[in-house]
């Protein structure tokens, strides 16, 4: 296995790239996040949200509180497509059923 | 803990294991640290966390994909393989990708022209992703939707502590945990001072906290959705979708471990200080022997006094070049010479998990002796945010003695008899270091 550092091991990025990232112009996290692909995978962040924003920090010189955080989307663990589709509420959209008579 | 031996299956080889014992913990303590494969350069992956926060344990199970082997119990017969790897995660012949590219830029090679970027596609589309089709079907029934007094999301000592508050107060009370209910009291076997509870060993406090099944759902909280939570359990009956409508929410989901940013830091036998405290203290499996400890504070000291006490040889190393081993870890360089060892702890410390308070509209700050990102709070738990309550880990309170007293304080505030002197108890018997007191004045000020 060759030396890497691994920001997030879900996605496979490492630390060379978000500094060619960096290098790029990508100093925002949302865009940085978008274009390595970092905190995307099936951990969402949860591993690595951390270490990407003290890295952006160091090497932007950017203040820690102002390049903020990501937006955390409902589910924040897997949740398998059936067991949402039981729930009642998933049907209220759903027609009345007409009356034949 | 029972003893029972059940047999399970990995990739076809019958294995001993454990009843209930996490799958990627019975994997481990036969030896397999090799459990998955990365999804881009196809390096070996084992677990990292054991909470369900990294990766490396995902496998499927009885023909389901992308099951979390730490996070699902082991059961006899049951069928596990390695999702990621042709034909296996251990035999896996992409792993020629990882030594073939240097740097494997998706975004912007292999676009032009036309033809390359259609063959490659077809490649990476066979050679990525996370498992393949379910060839079985997960049992599935309708949830409920439940109206509470107080709701509280996550059963470690906050949770618990809040619960016990909630319930002297005689409010109408439901809690929340897929993990056993403990959280970091089931790998603390240090007696812990849980002042109005007594003072007890982790696991024993753990007990004396409990809920009773009335008051409990043994599921996890996937998200907050304005002032509905959804809960997702798997009962007798199969898996389901609770809605959670409550007056008042406390949020007590802990923290995350994060990565230690040295080479190698993937390799299978690299745990987190919390990760390896959970194996040897939970689950009775050390997670190497002789072990090195890289660079380590409050986690990382806890463990390697408990590895200790267990007789393993423990190996701190202060500064590290490098993580070494192919596949699972052999040691790490360092400017003195390699230093061997059978699994690496790296101690980056624990982040409050921000997915529930962000959902919940909780403000964020910074503040790096706290873990990074911290909720603004008051010491008796409020939020900017009326009838949301946060405690514990979640909101930066790391010890166990300091997330009993800020679940406590939280409990007391959401049953309507506020604590009196919340933030002198709180920073005098909450076992704070100095920088996480003055990091606290200042969330507390903010809020």
């Amino acid at each position: 296995m060759k030396d890497r550092t691994l920001v997030c091991p879900c996605e496979d990025v490492t630390t060379h790239d978000i500094r060619e990232a960096i290098d790029l112009g990508y100093i925002a996290l949302e865009p940085l996040k978008r274009v390595t692909a970092v905190t995307t995978g099936p951990c969402q962040g949860k591993w690595c949200l951390s270490a990407t924003i003290a890295l952006l920090a160091e090497e932007t010189g950017q203040d820690p509180e102002a390049i903020g955080g990501i937006t955390h989307r409902q589910p924040v663990r897997g949740v398998p497509l059936a067991v949402l589709a039981e729930h009642p509420l998933a049907h209220d959209d759903e027609p009345e059923e007409e009356d034949p008579s | 803990m029972t003893e029972e031996r059940i047999t399970i299956h990995w990739d076809g080889e019958p294995l001993p294991a454990r009843q209930g014992d996490p799958i990627a913990v019975a994997l481990y303590r036969q030896g397999i640290k090799v459990q998955t494969r990365s999804i881009k350069y196809h390096r070996a992956r084992g677990p990292q966390c054991f909470t369900g926060d990294c990766p490396g344990c995902m496998v499927r199970i009885d023909g389901i994909p992308n099951v979390r082997g730490c996070q699902t119990g082991a059961q006899d017969g049951m069928r596990i393989e390695s999702q990621i790897g042709t034909p296996t995660a251990k035999n896996d012949i992409f792993r020629i990708v990882d030594r073939l590219f240097e740097h494997f830029d998706h975004e912007r090679r292999f676009v032009r022209p036309r033809i390359v970027r259609e063959t490659y596609q077809a490649i990476a589309r066979r050679m990525a992703g996370f498992g393949t089709q379910p060839t079985d079907s997960i049992t599935t029934t309708s949830g409920e939707q439940i109206e509470t007094g107080i709701f509280i999301a996550g059963g470690g000592p906050a949770g618990l502590a809040a619960y016990n508050a909630v319930r002297d107060a005689n409010a109408n009370v439901l809690i929340a945990d897929a993990d056993g209910f403990g959280g970091q009291l089931l790998h603390t076997p240090r007696s812990v001072d849980a002042g109005p509870h007594g003072e007890h060993p982790g696991p024993r406090l753990a007990q004396n906290l409990a809920p009773p099944e009335r008051e409990r759902i043994d599921g996890t909280v996937v998200g907050i959705w304005d002032d509905i939570a959804a809960v997702l359990e798997e009962t007798p009956d199969g898996w389901a979708i609770h809605t959670i409508k409550p007056d008042t929410m406390i949020i007590a989901n802990g923290a995350s471990e994060n990565p230690a940013m040295i080479d190698g830091n993937d390799r299978p036998g690299v745990l987190g200080a919390r990760a390896a405290r959970i194996l040897l203290n939970r689950y009775r499996t050390p997670p190497g022997d002789p072990l090195i400890v890289l660079d380590p504070y409050r986690e990382g000291q806890a463990f390697a006094q408990e590895a200790q006490d267990h007789g393993l040889t423990v190996r701190i190393v202060d500064e590290a070049i490098r993580i070494t081993g192919d596949p699972a870890v052999t040691g790490v360089d360092t400017p003195n010479g390699h230093v061997q060892a059978t699994a690496v702890i790296t101690d980056s410390g624990l982040t409050p998990s921000p997915e529930l308070g962000r959902q919940a509209g909780i403000p964020y700050t910074y503040e790096e002796a706290l873990g990074g990102r911290t909720p603004l709070h008051r010491p008796d738990g409020s939020t900017p945010i009326p009838r949301v309550l946060i405690a514990g880990s979640a909101a930066g309170h790391h010890t166990p003695e300091a997330a009993i007293r800020s679940g406590r304080w939280a409990g007391q505030t959401a049953a309507g008899t506020p604590p009196k002197a919340a933030a002198q108890t709180l920073l005098s018997e909450g076992r704070f270091e100095d920088d996480e007191e003055g990091a606290l004045r200042r969330v507390w000020r903010t809020a």
